[in-house]
């Protein structure tokens, strides 16, 4: 070193420097606190969206290379709207931040909580199962209902894939959101609000299977109205837009990414039909016959992206009671729910023998 | 007892039927599927709220860019297994949503996987890009 940069060095280490120093590290000070703010939302104290989904992206990735189970958890709270309409949005900020206070005393202090929208967040439970996160969750719906001030909270899990990105573990949490008492900022309807009721489908359309329908004939789908449908797809598109159009006919009790999960849902819900798609993670065969073992009254039909194929065959003969492909219009997919449930009833009165 | 099965072509106008913007029966993969399915999105329409539309379209679009990220890279890497899972996935989603045209530029990736034959290179993958533009434009409009 030397000539300007020994003059510079030698300014830097006197009291020059140190006031710059000073200034620099101020500045700096400043900066990460505005830099915190930014990232913090200030009514919450929750993760700001943007730097909670990066915070996301990088909890997959050392989940994956860790090779540990990641939990995301969608909470949805209800009734925020109706709160903000009603009492005002004092009362409405106090809602949420009473729900981010329950979320953060239930979770681990590394768990990461992410304001996702006006009444949303994301929870990222790394390390976690989905039972260790119904676990906690449950206990936080405990407290919150227990408050003086009760509140609800609906909340959707998805367990990490090994080809999940950030948005499609959101969305398959998203999509797990119970639907039956609907969504505050609709995105789902809730059944009291749907205009078809258990009508049944145009029987002029070019959808009706089997070509129009005998205005005579009786309607499976009003006969069956709310009979309770699973859905077994790992897609979350797939999975919103059935959960979507069923809503309208049936009451879906679940929505399952993999076939463990389907079965398990299935143990617990006993459901009138299964919606199982051929390619889902674990295999749609797998899905069928553990669906059929748990609750045999089930009937289910098999969605295929492809004409009848070898796999959907072997489905069928695993016990399925029909096909169909995807993009098959809603109220021909609702028409034949209906119609395999009554298959499936016939077929287990014809197998039960009757007594005198 | 004999399965069910759905008389009704999953994907409208695939296989015998008359679609609605009248280029008549389809086949296979010969011909260009238009953008959209008019039949599939009539029937979100009549059976979704505007709100319940809006989701699912929301769910596709943000999901989209991965998705076709996910065959472009297997692609180029020629990684078969993942290119056919990649196109897979996209063409479920596209079917059922009723972006035909993307859906069937999906499925030729994933029989090109399927098949051993070349999984096409940067003109094939540019179209791809193209036709999931396409659909994303067509579906905000018909759905949003």
């Amino acid at each position: 070193m030397s000539g300007p940069e020994d003059a510079r060095a030698a300014n830097d280490r006197g009291p020059a420097g140190a006031r710059r120093r000073g200034q620099a590290s101020l500045n700096r000070a400043e900066l990460l606190q505005a830099l915190a703010d930014a990232e913090t939302d200030q009514l919450t104290g929750a993760r700001a969206r943007a730097a909670g989904l990066a915070d996301l992206e990088h909890e997959i990735e050392r989940a994956r290379a860790t090779r540990r189970l990641l939990t995301l958890a969608y909470v949805d709270v209800v009734g925020l709207k109706a709160v903000n309409d009603t009492l005002g949005h004092g009362a409405g900020d106090a809602l949420l931040a009473r729900t981010a206070a329950a979320i953060r005393g239930h979770l681990r202090t590394y768990d990461l909580i992410v304001r996702h929208g006006g009444d949303e967040f994301l929870c990222v439970l790394s390390g976690a199962t989905l039972r260790q996160a119904r676990k906690r969750f449950s206990a936080i719906r405990t407290d919150l209902a227990a408050d003086p001030e009760p509140c609800q909270i609906k909340i959707g899990f998805a367990e990490l894939g090994p080809h999940d990105s950030a948005p499609e573990l959101i969305a398959r949490a998203d999509a797990q959101l119970p639907i039956s008492r609907g969504r505050d900022h609709g995105t789902s309807r809730a059944p009291a609000e749907l205009p078809m009721g258990g009508g049944p489908p145009d029987p002029r359309g070019p959808s009706s299977p089997g070509g129009a329908r005998n205005a005579m004939d009786p309607d499976p789908v009003a006969q069956t109205a709310r009979q309770r449908v699973l859905i077994a797809d790992d897609d979350p598109v797939v999975q919103s837009a059935l959960r979507a159009s069923l809503a309208v006919d049936f009451e879906v009790v679940g929505v399952a990414g993999d076939s463990e999960q389907a079965i398990d849902l299935a143990a617990v819900s006993q459901p009138d039909a299964a919606i199982v798609d051929v390619d889902m993670p674990g295999g749609g065969l797998a899905a069928v016959r553990g669906i059929l073992k748990v609750s045999p009254a089930t009937a289910i039909v098999v969605l295929s992206s492809d004409e009848l194929s070898g796999v959907v065959r072997e489905l069928l003969l695993a016990g399925a009671t029909a096909y169909c492909r995807k993009g098959v219009a809603p109220q021909v997919l609702a028409e034949w729910l209906a119609r395999s449930i009554q298959a499936r009833a016939a077929e287990r009165a014809a197998q039960t023998p009757v007594h005198a | 007892m004999s399965p069910l099965r759905s008389e009704q072509p999953s994907r409208p106008g695939a296989a015998t039927q008359v679609d609605d913007v009248g280029r008549g029966p389809v086949r296979g993969e010969d011909r260009v599927e238009d953008v959209l399915s008019a039949q599939t999105i009539a029937s979100w329409r009549e059976t979704l709220s505007v709100e319940t539309r809006r989701d699912l379209h929301r769910i596709f679009d943000e999901l989209l860019p991965a998705r076709v990220s996910a065959i472009e890279n297997a692609a180029r890497s020629g990684d078969r297994a993942e290119l056919k899972r990649a196109a897979h996935l996209l063409s479920g989603s596209a079917t059922m949503i009723g972006a035909t045209r993307l859906g069937q530029a999906c499925r030729q990736f994933e029989k090109a996987s399927e098949s051993g034959e070349p999984v096409g290179g940067e003109t094939r993958l540019a179209r791809l890009a193209a036709v999931a533009a396409e659909a994303r434009q067509a579906l905000s409009d018909s759905l949003a």
